[in-house]
């Protein structure tokens, strides 16, 4: 587990050098931009955004509605981008998925966590003044686990799974610094478990639709 | 001529009313070894004799007799080489070559000789190496135990006689002999249950006094009478014969002193009728003759010394040997006269006085033994001259009838060292509780056989009950042992269900109960309880035990079983004392 977040922190990191030292020949790009065009643009394209957002995760197992008797959980969400080039931005995204519900008999509380993280590219085909849709695409690493409460003999468990998302959505400019955000996702994680379920079923379908809403500074 | 012939034939016939005459006259033979059948009148007995030492050369002594209630007989004797030996013979068969009793240590010089048989129709046997010890061996369905030496503080000297009591245990009573400082004698009885292999000893004269040659019975309550010879506070030659009276747990109920007498006084025998009456018989060589004296307990009346009217050996050396049994009602002496004549003599309580049924050999006698058959009296003896064999004369005797056509059946229910009332002795005739002391008893039918199982609310008994088949005789000492009856718990119930989270679950069952409201009732306490379990396709050998909680849960989780198991469960209940209840 520990060793997987370390797995997903380097590749973040790396895909944010990458990035940033990306960025660096777009903003002197820019530059040369705004010493030509500085009449043509009204506002100076952002380089980094980092944003926060609330959304519902509409997870795909059954199984896992069944137990937990949600479809739908609603969790906060982090974000960040970095501005590379031609309005392509690599993008990172990190939320926990928290559900929890009751053991059969001895009802002890058994708690579901995902530590989903996803990164990848987005890209910003039009910017109007304050709008700026986007779609991208890229990979989903997820960890999850299960906990149950001191008193039942079951053990917990835990793994990792990965997948692919895609999305799309607009940031709302609404001031320099400051912009809105909506989006839509989907996420594709399947795993197929070693140790069968409880009812015979192996596989584990962790991902789902998510959409949703936040606030992104930018600078 | 006519006159000569007349002559011849007067001659003639003179001659043959001779020679008839002279047959006619002739003496009876002896009663040799044999011979089948002594047609002598003594009275209407059947007396036949057979030799029973082999064929093989040298002295044969000291031959002991008895006789198990499949009829089948035992004789012991020792042998030329001075071992002991021995002979059976089986119901309907014939006698076994004399053989010498295995594992015997060598002995310097076996003497007195004496065996008994218990209900299993076991030979206990009992013999003396001269002055030294004495061996005990019980013989059964052909295999001899190893010949024990008697734990005798000091050494043995003339004596030795056993007696068997209706639970089996052996009794041997012995001499120890102490030479040092003032030659004392006592008389100690040894005592070896049933099923142990050693005995224990008590001694019962403790007056470091010269007592010597004890006889020992037992009567149908299992009391032990002893008599015995002594010179307790006397001059030297001064002899008195004395009988002692034990209880079933050997605690001295009384003595009496039979008979003060002076000069050598021997071997007084003691026997006990099937009516109880005990009989006393003693040789006293200044008399030259037998003596004895009958006890009733009923009235606890003692008879005046009656003499037997046999005449006895007048050389005390010579005078040492005499046996009396009971059969039946009556008693029997087999004593030799002054010519060492062994007689078969026996009492008439109402005459008091001795009659001879028989002669029993023409020979001198050295040494004998006497033994009630069911009906005939054995008597085993050897000849006085040597060579000297061993021969078994029996007598024929009407068959041993029960006195009573009841016997009893009694003992004690004890809890905790302490008798138990009211106790329900199931089984037997009308269901006798215990009284106030925890004792019962109970008359049966001659020959009655049943199972006894005691029974009270909310006890158990060990054992859990007594069978008995063919009661001909008094059953004493039936004890039982009561403990609370503690139960296990009530309405168990058992539910299967599943434990589970999203990735994981298992199997529990699920055990619920009651306390038991006769343990409660009884005011039980409770300090444990066991959870078993087994399939429910084993059997109920396989239960085994999972769990102990305490005595106030109610509940049991059995957690992680196998979700297509089918088990079975019991919870026992275990008290302060650590009683545990039974699992089914």
């Amino acid at each position: 587990m520990n060793s997987m977040k370390s797995k997903i922190l380097l590749i973040t990191v790396g895909l944010f050098i990458l990035g940033t030292a990306m960025a660096i020949p777009a903003a002197a790009q820019d530059q040369g931009q705004d010493q030509g065009q500085v009449e043509s643009q009204e506002w100076k394209q952002p380089r980094f955004r980092i944003g926060a957002y609330f959304e519902g995760y509409m997870i795909n197992d059954k199984n896992l509605k069944d137990f937990y008797h949600h479809s739908q959980r609603n969790l906060p969400g982090f974000e960040t981008s970095v501005h590379t080039v031609y309005n392509i931005d690599v993008w990172a995204s990190y939320r926990i998925y928290r559900d929890e519900a009751k053991t059969t008999f001895f009802e002890k509380v058994s708690k579901f966590r995902i530590n989903a993280a996803s990164i990848g590219l987005q890209y910003r085909p039009v910017r109007w003044k304050f709008l700026e849709p986007f779609v991208g695409a890229g990979l989903d690493l997820y960890s999850y686990k299960e906990t149950v409460e001191a008193g039942s003999d079951i053990s917990g468990a835990s793994g990792n799974a990965t997948g692919f998302y895609v999305q799309t959505g607009t940031y709302v400019n609404v001031f320099k610094f400051i912009a809105l955000k909506a989006f839509y996702r989907y996420n594709g994680v399947k795993k197929t478990l070693a140790n069968p379920l409880p009812d015979g079923s192996t596989s584990l379908d962790l991902g789902g639709h998510e959409f949703g809403g936040g606030i992104v500074v930018q600078f | 001529m006519k006159r000569i012939a007349t002559i011849s034939a007067i001659f003639l016939i003179v001659l043959c009313i001779m020679a008839v005459n002279i047959d006619g006259a002739r003496p009876a033979s002896k009663t040799t070894p044999q011979e089948t059948v002594s047609p002598e009148a003594l009275g209407a007995a059947v007396v036949k004799t057979i030799k029973v030492s082999g064929s093989g050369a040298g002295n044969k002594r000291y031959p002991g007799v008895a006789e198990n209630a499949d009829g089948d007989r035992l004789v012991i004797f020792r042998g030329s080489s001075g071992s002991y030996m021995y002979t059976f013979y089986r119901k309907g068969g014939s006698w076994s070559n004399p053989a010498v009793i295995p594992n015997q240590p060598k002995m310097k010089s076996s003497t007195c000789t004496d065996v008994e048989v218990d209900s299993t129709g076991r030979f206990h046997c009992l013999w003396e190496d001269t002055d030294k010890t004495l061996f005990y061996a019980s013989f059964l369905d052909g295999k001899w135990t190893t010949p024990v030496r008697m734990s005798i503080p000091g050494r043995n000297d003339m004596g030795g006689a056993i007696a068997v009591r209706s639970n089996d245990e052996v009794i041997i009573a012995a001499v120890n002999f102490v030479k040092s400082p003032n030659n004392s004698k006592e008389i100690y009885l040894y005592f070896k249950g049933k099923n142990e292999s050693h005995f224990t000893h008590k001694n019962i004269t403790n007056d470091r006094e010269s007592s010597t040659t004890p006889s020992v019975a037992v009567d149908s309550n299992d009391h032990i009478w002893v008599a015995l010879k002594s010179d307790l506070n006397l001059r030297d030659l001064d002899l008195i014969t004395v009988m002692y009276h034990f209880d079933q747990k050997n605690n001295l109920v009384s003595s009496k002193t039979l008979s003060v007498e002076g000069g050598w006084n021997f071997w007084p025998q003691i026997a006990v009728n099937s009516e109880g009456k005990v009989m006393a018989t003693w040789v006293l060589a200044q008399g030259a003759d037998y003596y004895s004296r009958l006890y009733n307990p009923k009235t606890k009346n003692w008879s005046s010394i009656e003499r037997v009217g046999l005449g006895a050996p007048t050389k005390p050396w010579a005078a040492f040997w005499s046996k009396l049994a009971a059969h039946g009602k009556d008693f029997y002496l087999a004593a030799m006269n002054s010519g060492r004549f062994l007689h078969l003599m026996k009492y008439n309580e109402k005459t008091h006085r001795w009659t001879n049924v028989t002669k029993i050999s023409d020979d001198p006698v050295y040494y004998f033994d006497l033994y009630p058959g069911y009906d005939q009296m054995l008597v085993a003896w050897d000849n006085d001259e040597e060579p000297s064999n061993i021969y078994l004369t029996t007598v024929d005797v009407p068959p041993v009838t029960p006195t009573t056509n009841k016997s009893k059946i009694s003992g004690t229910v004890r809890k905790d060292s302490s008798g138990l009332s009211g106790v329900s002795m199931t089984g037997l005739p009308g269901n006798p509780a215990t009284d106030s002391t925890g004792e019962y008893s109970a008359e049966v039918d001659y020959g009655w056989g049943g199972t006894v199982r005691p029974q009270k609310s909310g006890y158990s008994f060990s054992p859990l009950s007594i069978t008995y088949t063919n009661v001909t005789s008094n059953q004493t000492d039936q004890d039982y042992i009561a403990f609370i009856a503690i139960k296990s718990v009530a309405n168990l119930q058992v539910e299967k269900r599943v434990e589970r989270g999203f990735f994981n679950s298992y199997t529990l069952n699920i055990l619920t109960w009651e306390a038991n409201p006769e343990n409660t009732a009884l005011g039980l306490v409770i300090s444990a309880q066991r959870v078993y379990r087994k399939a429910r396709t084993e059997d109920n050998s396989k239960w085994a035990r999972i769990a102990e909680l305490a005595g106030s849960v109610r509940t049991y989780e059995d957690r992680n079983v196998s979700s297509d198991s089918d088990y079975v469960y019991a919870v026992t209940c275990v008290d302060d004392k650590g009683n545990e209840s039974a699992i089914y």
